[in-house]
């Protein structure tokens, strides 16, 4: 009994040690060096909001052991472990609590050969409002053609908590596989929400009020299935590119590939008929990225004018002339009592700049619109040359958002429901991985220094090797369970049906469509 | 031993210590013996080490097996039959050797069927304790062992296949149907009941805590079954079969038997019996041996290349150049370029290669080692590509790693290669390796000293480069690429030249002929390039002349051009000539 007792307490004492804090002691002698510390990520002097995760970095430093002070408002908390620092949770957020409008103060100290030295501090800025609490996102190996290992899943960024919302490998076999891509939500909500699936069974899923349908969107009438989605935020209805979709290779260039498209429409797709209508089906217009505004009168939409010189096959002729597809920016307004779309309006030439354009994303207030711009063609994710730019809805004036651009690939803009903090792809840490950035936009319009999505372990971006595809905000879970939505894609898809429809079209003069209407 | 197939076990494996390889391993039930399993994989780094390795943990199941079994005297033989499959199920791979998706599959079904073992083992020490009970002594504590045995089922069968997947799943049956006795108990003939609940409700349960695997495949994740496509080698699956059939057939005898009485009490036929097994036991994983010539040479050409040892792949290929796989042909090729023998010899030594003796496997060049000609053939974006494709489908490798730091460091991009080398870094063979690329980053006069600079720079393409498609067809590509090329130096002149007559397309070689003379003095013109221009000359060579005679001789004697090309073999077989007229059928894959 006695040894029981003994191994009892000694157990005790061995989960108290490993839940206890290690706070380590700041170094009484240092000499100080008037730069700040080189870390990982880098989250130097960025603003963060109040419900975010701790966020651990590692000292990139010579050195073999490192302690970093959190400081704001007379609270004090040092952290330290080899050259990590890891925040413990639940004093990381007592200290954004108090710090929010605020500051908090980080003191970096790294111990080398000849003792400590103090970096110069930084800070970190606490934004009053907060974020929404997940996001999702697709991981994805940054292949070309091979989809083996697919998942879409959330991320509780409040904590480190990440869930799969689907993985291929819940149904695909070793004779079919399965891609998913293209998850989109309803006004951040996930009662309505979709994805595709490819290959091996194929179809798109629909969460509509929470239950589940799957649905083949092609008709002998369309291009191709639905493919870039837009949920309207009050009809149930979802725009849908349609797309011919190929991809080549570049034997030197940085960019390694390139995907284009040789066709592309647009369609609208009726959640509650299953019925699909044409949107736009321009012959010469490859068109695009649909997104709603916030209110969802005006659908915006990407289109390159494209007229093919027909002397070898299309998909030849783009790949050689693939840095002449220059998409411009357009809309058309909506009527949600009849579903019927207005003309075509012109709200941004790239193309007369030799820019191009991709993924738009209204601010939920209406007042900005985010995008992806680069050299040519609207696969942006492989540009290296791709910024994030910004569009005064009021004044369309059009410039390239500071503080978050990187001279490699910026792509995938996308913003919370509050407006305030506005997410994106990129590639700066390495060029090929895209990793998913978070900046604060202020009242005044201007984005400050965004911060990569935190990880628990901060080494995780080196040894992880997916991509975070499409980063979209989410105010609420995904309840429906990876094993739900598997036994649904199991299933035989529902065929949508096309519901012919009056297409109105009026191109701007300066890409050579003229007004015309088109009746399918 | 083979050296060179257990070094390239290692190489298609990887192991990284920390917490993110670890977690995605541990995605799937029996994740954490693949990752075991990659941990001791690393060891064939030193063959000899792993093989050891392999070798105690044999041992070591055998005497369990034998304990567990009750296998005394001459049973112990018996213990032989699974390790005998466990071996077969090493060195009959072959070309699976890159398909395969389990990367430590070497050594974690082999730790599977120990654990098994020994998982069986506690068990029946728990259950025997129970056994008092019939004997009516201190009933609580029999109670509480009962309790201990169940609670040890159950845990078993729950941690068990979420480590150790299919085995622990295997080991809850086998614990289920040892421990159940004929005789009439209350307690111990029910064993069998919980134990196929278990099997039955635990997978079932589980899965709804996992996403990485079909509903369906959950009794048996981790089981190694070797598919392609629709094609499933079921063969080599046996050993698997053999040990699944063994343990239940042990489990059910040894409760009734003694092996050793069971078999046999004379001792001559003991020792009968001992050769057999010990012949069966040698013989079998002998004849089961993936032995082809052409795939161990592949691997040592393989690294040869890597190591830019050009010489050394020339001795290789010509020590197998009667009938050498494309893939031989490709990596002779690259070592005379680098030799600068390519006009030389590059028809002299075979050049005609076939596709490898894989059965219904379908090898592809890109996967067995495009990324490695596409990187010393100068397309190293290229490169990159298929090692990232492969890494998709066939999970990241030593192999790959390397391959991705490589083009890292060779296209400049720092934080990438960083990357890939800190990754390197963080296994236990490849520090030193990672260090030298690193060492190279910082030092770009330490880059150009390097062996595999001087080897891929002179093949790079000048310019921005084009946009195109190889449609996982290496091999083709890079001869097209070359034959196709505007050479910008007299490296790629002469490559253009010999890969334009590879293809024998008479325009093209022309073209790079122009190309090549116009950077190229007449003095010193290579064999094969000379035997070309004597083809479109008017005035034919005397050695020409003579070969044109025999041709038109055998060819009027009524034989066919593949017979008349058999018969000249022999004479012409190191002239371009030979390859130009009878050589006509250029095997890729």
């Amino acid at each position: 009994m006695e040894k029981i007792k003994y191994l009892v307490v000694l157990l005790l004492a061995v989960c108290m040690i490993g839940c206890s804090n290690n706070h380590p002691e700041v170094p009484a002698n240092y000499v100080s060096n008037d730069r700040v510390p080189n870390i990982f990520p880098e989250y130097t002097e960025v603003t963060i909001p109040a419900n975010i995760a701790p966020m651990n970095f590692a000292v990139r430093e010579v050195g073999d052991n490192c302690v970093a002070r959190f400081s704001c408002k007379g609270r004090e908390l040092t952290y330290g472990d080899g050259k990590n620092v890891i925040i413990d949770e639940d004093e990381w957020k007592d200290l954004l609590a108090e710090a929010k409008g605020g500051e908090i103060k980080v003191e970096v100290f790294v111990h080398e050969k000849d003792g400590w030295k103090a970096y110069k501090p930084f800070k970190m800025y606490v934004a009053e409002e907060d974020i929404d609490p997940y996001i999702s996102y697709r991981l994805i190996k940054p292949s070309y053609v091979a989809y083996e290992m697919l998942s879409m899943n959330q991320r509780n960024i409040t904590n480190f908590e990440e869930k799969d919302i689907y993985n291929n490998k819940l149904v695909q076999t070793e004779a079919v596989g399965q891609c998913v891509n293209c998850h989109s939500y309803r006004n951040f909500k996930t009662d309505n929400m979709q994805f595709h699936m490819r290959q091996g069974f194929g179809g798109t899923m629909i969460v509509y009020n929470n239950s589940i349908k799957k649905i083949d969107l092609k008709t002998d009438s369309t291009i191709s299935a639905g493919v870039y989605p837009a949920w309207h935020p009050t009809e149930d209805v979802i725009a849908y590119s349609t797309n011919k979709t190929g991809q080549s290779f570049h034997t030197k260039d940085k960019a390694k590939i390139e995907v284009k498209d040789t066709e592309s429409d647009l369609i609208l797709y009726d959640v509650k008929t299953d019925e699909v209508s044409n949107i736009s089906c321009l012959k010469d217009e490859l068109e695009v990225f649909p997104t709603w505004d916030a209110d969802g009168n005006y659908l915006y939409f990407c289109s390159a004018h494209w007229e093919y010189l027909d002397t070898i096959s299309h998909e030849s002729e783009i790949m050689h002339r693939y840095n002449e597809v220059l998409y411009n920016l357009y809309r058309k307004s909506f009527n949600a009592k009849t579903h019927e779309f207005g003309p075509v309006e012109l709200v941004y030439d790239a193309a007369s700049k030799h820019r191009s354009v991709s993924l738009p994303r209204v601010s939920p207030d209406n007042k900005y619109m985010l995008f992806a711009e680069g050299d040519f063609g609207c696969f942006h994710v492989w540009h290296p040359h791709a910024d994030i730019y910004i569009m005064d809805m009021a004044t369309q004036e059009v410039r390239k958002v500071e503080n978050i651009n990187s001279s490699e690939s910026e792509s995938y803009p996308t913003w919370s429901s509050n407006g305030r903090w506005i997410m994106f792809g990129s590639r700066r840490d390495d060029g090929n991985f895209t990793r998913a950035y978070i900046a604060y936009f202020d009242k005044h319009g201007n984005a400050h220094k965004a911060f990569e999505l935190p990880q628990k372990d901060p080494n995780f971006y080196t040894f992880q090797g997916r991509s975070y595809n499409r980063p979209e905000f989410m105010i609420e879970p995904v309840l429906i369970t990876p094993q739900e939505f598997a036994e649904v894609a199991k299933q035989e898809p529902i065929h949508a049906t096309f519901k012919s429809t009056k297409v109105s079209s009026n191109i701007d003069g300066s890409t050579g469509a003229s007004i015309q209407q088109i009746n399918k | 031993m083979n050296y060179s197939y257990l070094y390239a076990v290692q190489e298609h494996s990887l192991f990284i210590s920390g917490h993110t390889f670890m977690m995605e391993k541990l995605s799937v039930p029996g994740g954490l013996l693949e990752w075991i399993g990659c941990y001791c994989t690393q060891f064939f780094y030193y063959p000899w080490l792993g093989s050891a390795m392999l070798i105690i943990i044999w041992l070591t199941s055998l005497c369990v097996t034998a304990k567990t079994f009750h296998l005394n005297g001459i049973g112990f033989c018996v213990g032989l039959i699974p390790i005998c499959a466990l071996l077969c199920s090493i060195i009959d791979l072959g070309y699976w050797l890159y398909y395969i998706n389990n990367l430590g599959y070497w050594f974690s079904e082999s730790i599977g069927y120990l654990i098994l073992i020994i998982s069986v083992f506690v068990f029946s020490k728990l259950v025997e304790k129970t056994h008092r009970l019939q004997e009516g002594e201190e009933r609580w504590r029999d109670i509480f062992y009962l309790g201990c045995s169940s609670g040890f089922l159950v845990v078993w069968s729950i941690l068990g296949y979420i480590a150790f997947g299919w085995w622990g799943l295997l080991g809850s049956l086998v614990m289920g149907i040892k421990e159940t006795s004929t005789k009439p108990s209350p307690y111990v003939s029910l064993w069998i009941l919980p134990s196929l609940a278990c099997v039955c409700v635990v997978p079932s349960i589980l899965y709804q805590f996992y996403t990485h695997f079909r509903f369906d495949h959950a009794w048996f994740v981790g089981f190694p079954i070797f598919q392609q496509g629709n094609f499933v080698d079921w063969k080599l699956s046996v050993p698997f079969f053999v040990i699944i059939a063994f343990v239940l057939t042990m489990a059910i005898i040894s409760r009734w038997h003694c092996m050793e009485n069971s078999i046999c009490k004379k001792k001559s036929a003991r020792f009968v019996t001992l050769c057999v097994f010990l012949g069966i036991c040698i013989i079998i994983p002998l004849n089961c041996n993936f032995s082809d010539e052409n795939f161990h040479s592949e691997l040592r050409l393989y690294r040869a290349v890597e190591e830019c040892r050009w010489q050394d792949v020339i001795d290789e290929f010509e020590e197998h150049q009667d009938s050498p796989t494309q893939q031989m042909v490709m990596c002779k090729n690259l070592a005379l370029i680098n030799l600068g023998l390519l006009g030389e010899k590059m028809f002299a030594l075979n050049n005609n290669g076939v596709v490898p003796n894989s059965g219904k496997l379908k090898v592809s060049m890109i996967v067995t080692a495009g990324s490695l000609l596409y990187y010393y053939n100068g397309l190293v974006n290229y490169a990159y590509r298929w090692a990232i494709e492969n890494e998709v489908k066939h999970g990241l490798s030593v192999k790959q790693l390397k391959m991705l730091a490589r083009c890292a460091v060779w296209k400049d991009e720092v934080a990438l290669a960083m990357k890939y080398i800190t990754m390197l870094r963080s296994t236990t063979f490849y520090k030193k390796w990672a260090k030298q690329r690193e060492k190279m980053i910082a030092n770009i006069s330490d880059y150009r000293d390097n062996p595999e600079y001087n080897a891929v720079s002179p093949l790079e393409i000048s310019g921005d480069g084009e946009l195109d498609i190889d449609n996982g067809q290496c091999m083709e590509y890079i001869i097209s690429n070359y034959a196709y090329l505007i050479p910008q130096n007299l490296v790629q002149c002469e490559v253009a030249v010999c890969y334009a007559m590879m293809l024998k397309d008479d325009e093209l070689i022309k073209y790079q002929l122009e190309n090549y003379y116009s950077r190229h003095s007449i003095e010193n013109v290579p064999k094969h390039i000379l035997e070309i221009v004597d083809i479109y000359n008017e005035n034919h060579t005397v050695g020409y002349q003579k070969f044109i005679l025999d041709y038109q001789t055998k060819l009027g004697k009524g034989h066919t051009l593949g017979e008349v090309g058999k018969t000249l073999k022999p004479l012409y077989r190191t002239t371009y000539w030979w390859y130009y007229y009878f050589v006509n059928d250029f095997a890729t894959y």
